[in-house]
């Protein structure tokens, strides 16, 4: 297996290929323009195809129409072609479609600007789209991971017949660094799409649809996808914890994650041993996880590159049994780990509640 | 951002793991630009550099923005040839003035500066070996084979720049 240097966009678009990629769609936004870029000059040699579609809303459309006729597809796009996709993306998982969404968040609300951000929490594992719906959120913290995860999200949208996001943000996104191109291993045995409609030849039609005018029949829909959500957050919570017997923990995804990293290392200096919750997996969100660690920590402290999303998680995860910290910078501000490492010593040593 | 990339990309053959950030925002689009990279031989707990061990700056407004910013005891390698005036610089660090582009120039190519400046780093912090870094600029000029020749100059004479002439090498 070949380690080299490589560019997050890059890397998760090599991951797609090797997964099987075989149709994206996508309009150009910055920072995740290297995605398309390198599908565009790599997919075709490969057999499949790239399209630029004319705006983000008909991107996901034709990802709707890939989706159902049974072939991997995939999108990405950064925060505002985000939102111009949520509707299709309620569409794709009503009508229960697997499809890979990237987001390489960046500094928003409205057009925002270019630099890294995690401000699309929220959309990504709230809904952002209309009705009630999940999608599996993949939060990816190196380009390792980048890597990786993409190709597991093909697998998991194809297993639960769900949209799955890739939830990055532009340093990941822009960043490079090492990593090892693993053969593509699918995480479950690829079965074939029945469900799909290329062509009825000799069985019953199948039916790709999101409107159920009878109430009836669109409670037990929700009730089926609920069904579906119930096993997927059973089984398919990710989490990496660092430092199990921590006496604090940091909680961070992403970019975060990789920062509150380099605060623990320096806390260590201090003689303080602290540790790393780190969801991998941002729905289903790892709740049993952080319970688990409310006992032996003293407080947790979230870090996040937004005003305070996932910090409400946590909150709800640790039942106010203990104190939730939050350090967020917004805006395309990288948090500076010596500034967090300031933080947490005033609290820890300050004993402030 | 080819210094940079050459280094990361170097490292990774030499077994280390490393990490490489670009700019990409409003300094791509006129201005100065700026890289990190971190070198290690574990995982690389956070690719962003707040304090590097070595600061590399190509120009004067780069180096009025990150002087204050190198480890003590770290290294800052100022090109001579584009910065005339030089600020005021903590005393607790090592200073190394390479004229990369008069360097550069009498090699015959003024553009090559920075792999002129990436030699003289090597020569004083061995984070790379020289010759893993010749080995290894074909990753840089991929697309320009016919450069290759110049640039491996460029390396060698910025390397030599502060070996064999440690007169250049101010150390306050």
């Amino acid at each position: 297996m070949e380690t080299v240097l490589m560019k997050g966009n890059e890397a998760l678009a090599e991951a797609a290929i090797r997964a099987g990629l075989k149709v994206y769609f996508g309009y150009p936004i910055t920072p995740q323009n290297e995605v398309g870029e390198y599908l565009a000059k790599h997919l075709p040699p490969a057999g499949g195809t790239f399209l630029q579609a004319e705006s983000e809303v008909a991107a996901i459309n034709m990802v709707y129409g890939a989706a159902g006729a049974g072939v991997r597809t995939m999108t990405s796009s950064s925060g505002p072609g985000i939102s111009l996709m949520q509707e299709g993306i309620s569409y794709l998982a009503a009508a229960e479609l697997p499809a890979v969404i990237v987001n390489m968040m960046r500094g928003g609300p409205g057009l925002g600007g270019i630099q890294p951000s995690q401000s699309d929490y929220f959309q990504a594992t709230k809904g952002g789209g209309h009705g009630d719906y999940r999608l599996i959120v993949l939060a990816p913290s190196s380009v390792q991971e980048l890597y990786d995860l993409t190709m597991l999200a093909f697998d998991l949208a194809d297993h639960y017949r769900n949209p799955v996001m890739v939830l990055g943000d532009g340093l990941l996104g822009q960043m490079m660094e090492s990593v090892t191109l693993k053969p593509y291993i699918p995480a479950f045995p690829l079965e074939e799409k029945t469900w799909a409609t290329r062509g009825r030849k000799n069985r019953e039609p199948n039916i790709i649809n999101s409107l159920y005018l009878d109430p009836e029949r669109l409670f037990s829909h929700n009730q089926k996808l609920f069904k579906k959500y119930q096993e997927i957050a059973e089984k398919e919570v990710r989490v990496e914890v660092i430092n199990e017997e921590a006496e604090f923990f940091f909680v961070a995804y992403g970019s975060s994650a990789r920062i509150s990293l380099k605060v623990i290392e320096l806390l260590k200096e201090k003689g303080i041993n602290a540790g790393l919750i780190r969801p991998i997996t941002l729905w289903p969100f790892p709740y049993t996880v952080i319970a688990e660690k409310v006992n032996q920590s003293k407080g947790f402290m979230v870090v996040e590159m937004s005003m305070g999303q996932m910090v409400e998680d946590v909150e709800r995860a640790v039942k106010g049994q203990k104190p939730v910290y939050f350090y967020g910078t917004a805006g395309g501000i990288v948090p500076s780990p010596q500034k967090i490492f300031q933080r947490t010593l005033e609290i820890l040593e300050g004993g402030q509640e | 951002m080819a210094m940079g990339m050459l280094l990361a990309h170097a490292a990774i053959k030499e077994g280390f793991n490393s990490s490489f950030i670009p700019s990409y925002g409003p300094e791509m689009r006129g201005g100065t630009a700026n890289c990190s990279v971190v070198i290690e031989k574990g995982f690389i707990a956070s690719p962003i550099v707040t304090e590097p061990d070595v600061l590399v700056a190509m120009n004067s407004p780069s180096l009025l923005k990150f002087k204050d910013t190198v480890k003590k005891g770290g290294h800052l390698f100022i090109n001579s040839s584009l910065i005339a005036s030089i600020p005021t610089i903590k005393s607790d660090i090592h200073i190394h003035k390479i004229p990369a582009n008069e360097l550069a120039l009498k090699i015959g190519e003024s553009r090559a500066s920075n792999m002129v400046m990436l030699g003289a780093v090597l020569a004083v912090t061995n984070l790379i070996s020289l010759e893993t870094a010749l080995l290894n600029l074909n990753y840089i000029f991929k697309n320009k084979p016919e450069v290759l020749a110049v640039n491996e100059k460029a390396l060698k004479i910025g390397f030599q720049s502060l070996k064999e002439n440690k007169v250049k090498t101010a150390v306050i």
